[in-house]
């Protein structure tokens, strides 16, 4: 088994040398992956790059494919009138030839990178429907720019990789520690890399994941092409591209005789969670201490969808006083014990309820949740919370997939304003040779009724939506849950509330940004059908929710949901839309007891 | 080639959702398609272009098809403008 690989027999096999950083055996389909780029945004591409980026686009397409066949199998279809016309004509977009090569054209005669052609070419297509003196052609403009911000989502993400699948190997110039767990949670076999050495953090997370590994490849690299056969042989340090039958079949036995380093660490024992049909569901969890990390890492959830940094950086009693060193680490802990779901951080949320950290003129407001708090407080005074946490998460984000929450968002100002913000201090950072990764993507709460209202524009300015339904709830209704005269109102399964929340489900579904709900409703047994008949299909949810929840998720079929929903959608009050939701829950998981078994043979 | 004026019947005109059903009639065949409202022409199995027409219940469009299975895609293509897309008259 060990003699070299024969000569090349054949013109096309290329054998590459490089140094093994993980071992193992396999062979896969090669998939180019090209960091993403800076954050800032460039006027031209150098004339050498125009084929990395027509790849790119490529790329894009493909993701934004895929991403669009999941929305649609998942859209609320019997609740939003025309999603599935519209899902098609974005299918159909995709596949426009004559659009894409003018977008191609764009790129190869003007050197123009890959999102500014596909913005000039279809703000071009766009105008000339909005100038229609028909309001219901008008509309197409809105289906334009929802592919649109689908494609662009598609080229920001191109880290993520969605069309990665458990066939290959990624073949890049570098790859930080963090590339490599994103495209691992997409089934990654291997990676090969032209830089890099054998005790890189990247190594290190390599072989910790199982996940062969080749680093020093060298310019040689660049004669692999996205598609072509390979095989990674981590042990001997050696790329094999295009490899002839015989070399083929001779790894073929090796990686077969060899116990196949990722099989034994397939998640948990269960499977991915599904409902009863067959639909995917995420499970994340909501952190808000450091001590609640422990109990996740034995088997973590699909990461953690909320951190709520408040106490978890509180060090002696207030947040503000946590360095950044600090939170440097605190944050890895976190992207540690998430494993490769990632971590989703939510910048400090002072403010409103936790009244004893604000100062005494702060106290006096007349309605403290109608207040300074959240992003409100960190815009107002930026230098002193807001850019050291930013500072802290682009560094942490080296470490592991991060992604950024920002807490009571109003105005797309704000986030334009924080996108900014992060953007210089990725800038300082490269500056000041401080490593980290600014590819990192940046979500908002849907808290403020206004944002619910407005997702449909928000899908352009953010990443991802996470409804906060607590605080969502307590707008709506006008209850302050703090008040325990009224307390007993706040009810996040209020129709009022389930009506915002399919809103921004419709605007993430249309656009391809994702949604989760982060709020107390989605560990609420009764409430989870409901979540996901309206076409929510991540959750996070506190620790101890997680077993509840998952059995509930595993017991509900998604087209039922979709029935339940709609007819909650109608109720005047949240206690119809409980009696309604424990009735539902009764029928149709009653047979042993919704919080004591799975069962998937619900319908009785 | 076959050259064939057809109109609009359908309220809401040729917007999003009967833009999907040409393209995909016209992506079945062979044949190039191409519609041309005044002098704006586009190709008929992009649905973009398509869009782009914004013709409204009304409008006539110029249908032009060329290639071996010209005459069916032309019938099929026709039909669906006749039937106004199976949309409200």
């Amino acid at each position: 088994m060990e003699e070299p690989p024969p000569e090349s027999t054949s013109a096309d096999e290329l054998v590459i040398e490089g140094t093994g950083a993980a071992p193992g055996v396999v062979l896969g389909t090669a998939y180019r992956y090209e960091a993403a780029a800076p954050t800032a945004r460039r006027d031209a591409i150098a004339p050498d790059a125009v084929d990395a980026e027509l790849e790119r686009l490529a790329n894009a397409v493909q993701r934004a494919e895929q991403g669009l066949e999941a929305d649609r199998v998942w859209a609320p279809d019997a609740l939003v009138p025309d999603a599935d016309a519209i899902f098609e004509a974005q299918a159909l977009m995709l596949g426009d030839e004559d659009v894409l090569e003018a977008i191609r054209q764009r790129i190869r005669d003007a050197n123009e990178p890959a999102g500014a052609a596909v913005q000039a070419v279809l703000s071009a297509h766009r105008e000339r429907l909005e100038d229609s003196e028909d309001a219901h052609l008008r509309t197409g403009a809105d289906d334009l720019l929802a592919f649109e911000r689908r494609l662009l989502r598609a080229l920001r993400r191109g880290a993520a990789a969605a069309h990665i699948d458990g066939h290959s190997v990624v073949v890049a110039q570098d790859l930080t520690a963090s590339d490599l767990l994103r495209l691992r949670r997409h089934n990654l076999l291997g990676g090969v890399t032209a830089r890099g050495g054998p005790t890189s953090h990247t190594a290190i997370v390599a072989q910790a994941l199982g996940v062969p590994l080749l680093v020093g490849a060298g310019e040689a690299l660049a004669a692999v092409s996205a598609g072509d056969r390979v095989v990674v042989d981590g042990d001997e340090g050696r790329l094999i591209a295009r490899p002839d039958p015989s070399t083929e079949e001779e790894y073929r036995k090796r990686a077969a005789d060899a116990p196949s380093p990722t099989a034994e660490r397939e998640r948990a024992p269960e499977g991915p969670l599904r409902t009863t049909d067959g639909h995917a569901v995420t499970l994340r969890a909501n952190v808000g201490l450091e001590a609640e990390l422990d109990p996740l890492r034995p088997a973590p959830p699909d990461g953690i969808g909320l951190l709520r940094t408040e106490l978890f950086l509180r060090a002696d009693g207030d947040p503000r006083s946590v360095d950044e060193e600090r939170q440097v680490e605190a944050y890895r802990q976190a992207i540690e014990a998430a494993g490769e779901g990632g971590a989703t951080i939510r910048l400090l949320d002072v403010g409103g309820d936790d009244r004893r950290s604000q100062g005494a003129a702060e106290a006096h407001e007349g309605h403290p949740v109608l207040g300074r708090r959240g992003l409100r407080v960190l815009l107002d005074r930026p230098d002193e919370l807001l850019r050291p946490q930013l500072r802290a998460l682009l560094r942490a984000n080296r470490e592991g997939p991060l992604r950024i929450l920002l807490p009571m968002v109003t105005d797309g100002a704000e986030v334009r304003r924080v996108r900014r913000i992060l953007d210089e201090e990725s800038t300082r950072l490269t500056e000041n040779g401080v490593p980290h990764d600014a590819n990192v993507p940046l979500g908002a709460m849907v808290e403020v009724p206004a944002m619910a209202l407005q997702a449909p524009a928000f899908t352009e300015l953010v990443d991802f939506f996470s409804i906060g339904t607590n605080d969502l709830t307590q707008y709506v209704l006008a209850v302050d849950r703090a008040d325990e005269q009224v307390a007993a109102r706040h009810d996040a399964l209020h129709p009022a509330v389930l009506g915002l929340i399919l809103r921004v489900v419709e605007a993430g579904r249309m656009s391809g940004c994702p949604v989760e709900v982060c709020g107390e409703i989605a560990g609420d047994v009764q409430a989870v059908p409901v979540l996901l008949g309206l076409g929510v299909d991540t959750l996070s949810v506190a620790p101890p929710s997680l077993p509840a929840v998952r059995r509930i998720v595993r017991a509900t079929g998604y087209d039922a949901a979709k029935d339940l929903a709609r007819d909650v959608l109608q109720a005047d009050d949240a206690q119809a839309v409980r009696r309604r939701a424990r009735a539902w829950v009764d029928t149709h998981l009653s047979s042993s007891g919704t919080a004591s078994s799975t069962t998937n043979t619900p319908d009785r | 080639m076959i050259e064939r004026e057809v109109t609009i019947r359908n309220r809401a005109g040729l917007h999003t959702r009967p833009a999907s059903m040409l393209v995909k009639t016209a992506s079945q065949f062979e044949a190039e398609v191409y519609l041309r409202r005044d002098n704006y022409e586009i190709n008929g199995k992009s649905v973009i272009g398509v869009m782009t027409l914004a013709a409204e219940q009304g409008a006539t469009l110029t249908l032009v098809v060329e290639g071996a299975d010209e005459a069916e895609a032309a019938d099929a293509i026709e039909a669906l403008f006749a039937d106004g897309f199976g949309e409200e008259l």
